[in-house]
């Protein structure tokens, strides 16, 4: 380009009639990249700019227009321009200058602030994608939540039914036996998956909800003393320490004596170690040891072996049972 | 539009619908306190069923089970039951929330809420209905009476 043109300071780009670049001055250089070779790295708009230069073609001096310049993002406004019609030996090309860009004086910071742009148009829009996702998959989770809840009802329900329908007082007691079971389960579910946590349980909450079932199906009126330290217990853990409670105040309740019927329960927790003691006055355990069953200790001792823990079981004014199990410390709840 | 009267269970013994009750059945208001007449709105066949023979069992009168916000606030209109125990997903367009505030609105008739639904979203909604509270499913049938005598409670 002639040194002259080292006096602007605007980028200047000369066209070729065919649209090549065949010159630019730096700050064009810097502005659209030294590779830039049509029109196309340069404006965005071929309408705009054949008008532009035709009208230039007709005139000796500069004309002025408005052109969007490539890459332009929309909030851009159109880059206001100059172009000159240059004729040498019967050929024709073009000037064009940009005046009045910012970014004339701070090439590079332009580029930036418009690759910024760019990206956190590209951010907004994935953002919204997200956003739109969580929304949706919250709707799932809740739908999801709600259907077994219901399902656990309709269990509760054909369950009960059976029973009622029932004369028999075997039949009745067994029903009255899977109501328990079911229950405790039901009840670490309901407390599993509500809005505070979907990870774990409070394990205090959760046992005087076993408490109140075992005590309702009782159909006695008897105190169940529930202490239990707030702590967390992760879903595997829940389910089988809800039956094991379920189980030991069910018997508790059982064997309980008569009119000052007395059953405790405490849930303590050290370092990361729970122990779960429950208590009765009743005339104590008797030394009959019991297989193996589905029901009664033969559960309990099951199920405490799947936690890795261990049950211990003696007589002190009452039976005492005690498990004993690892708790991760990290499950423990802030007070 | 009628305000809440806290003792106008109270006032609702047998009386209020002589030969309603089989003799001897009529208890002592204080095995009843948020009255003994009951609607059932529940969708759930079965679960209906449920709730009906719980509260039978412990001396409730079921005036009738509903499944839609329409039925349930005309069987208000009918029977002006006591309570609703109230399911939040019905059949139709309106829901339990709907037809819980119009029974109070309309007839003074407050609700027990008896869902799976128990995010804070649906309660704040359902806040408008004036609730005596929540039972959240899963529950055992046999439960819901002792948890309604829990509810009249003042400090519950």
């Amino acid at each position: 380009m002639h040194p002259i043109s080292r006096l602007i300071r605007e980028p200047v780009v000369v066209f070729a009639g065919d649209g090549r670049v065949i010159d630019m001055n730096r700050p064009a250089r810097a502005r659209f990249g030294e590779s830039a070779e049509t029109w196309r790295e340069v404006f965005a708009d071929l309408d705009g700019l054949q008008n532009l230069l035709e009208r230039a073609s007709g005139s000796a001096d500069p004309v002025l227009g408005a052109l969007r310049l490539a890459g332009a993002v929309p909030a851009e406004p159109d880059a206001k321009v100059e172009a000159l019609a240059l004729r040498q030996d019967g050929e024709i090309s073009y000037a064009v200058k940009l005046r009045d860009i910012v970014g004339d004086q701070f090439p590079a910071l332009t580029a930036q602030v418009r690759e910024l742009n760019a990206e956190i148009h590209v951010r907004r829009r994935v953002q919204a994608e997200l956003e739109e996702s969580l929304a949706h998959n919250k709707v799932l989770y809740r739908e999801l939540q709600h259907r077994v809840k219901n399902h656990l009802q309709m269990i509760l329900a054909l369950v009960s039914t059976a029973g009622r329908e029932s004369e028999d007082p075997g039949r009745k007691q067994f029903v009255k036996m899977l109501q328990s079971k079911l229950s405790a389960l039901f009840d670490a579910q309901r407390l599993m998956y509500s809005e505070e946590s979907a990870h774990g349980l409070r394990v205090d909450q959760m046992l005087s909800a076993l408490a109140e079932t075992v005590q309702s199906l009782a159909g006695v009126r008897i105190a169940i003393q529930v202490r239990a330290e707030p702590v967390i217990a992760p879903n595997d853990l829940a389910f089988p320490l809800a039956l094991i409670a379920n189980e030991l105040l069910t018997n508790a309740v059982k064997y309980a004596a008569g009119e000052g019927a007395e059953v405790s329960l405490d849930f303590v927790c050290s370092g990361d170690q729970a122990v779960m003691t429950v208590r009765d006055n009743g005339p104590g355990f008797a030394p009959t040891a019991a297989g193996p069953t589905s029901s009664g200790l033969g559960l309990v001792r099951g199920l405490c072996r799947q936690i890795g823990g261990h049950l211990v079981i003696q007589s002190d004014g009452g039976a005492v049972a005690v498990v004993s199990f690892p708790l991760p410390e990290a499950s423990h709840a802030p007070s | 539009m009628p305000h809440p009267d806290a003792y106008r269970f109270q006032s609702r013994g047998p009386q209020d619908g002589p030969g309603r009750y089989a003799a001897g059945d009529g208890g002592p208001d204080a095995d009843f306190p948020l009255g003994r007449r009951v609607l059932i709105t529940e969708d759930n066949w079965l679960v209906a069923g449920e709730w009906r023979a719980a509260l039978e069992d412990a001396g409730y009168e079921v005036v009738g089970v509903a499944a839609s916000a329409e039925e349930s606030l005309e069987i208000c209109r009918e029977e002006s039951p006591d309570l609703i125990l109230m399911d939040i997903r019905l059949l139709g367009d309106r829901d339990g929330v709907e037809a819980a505030r119009d029974a109070r609105a309309l007839y003074d008739i407050p609700s027990v809420f008896v869902s799976a639904h128990d995010d804070s979203e649906v309660r704040r909604r359902a806040a408008e209905a004036r609730p005596l509270g929540w039972i959240t499913k899963p529950v055992l049938a046999s439960r819901i009476p002792e948890i309604l005598l829990q509810l009249a409670r003042p400090l519950n």
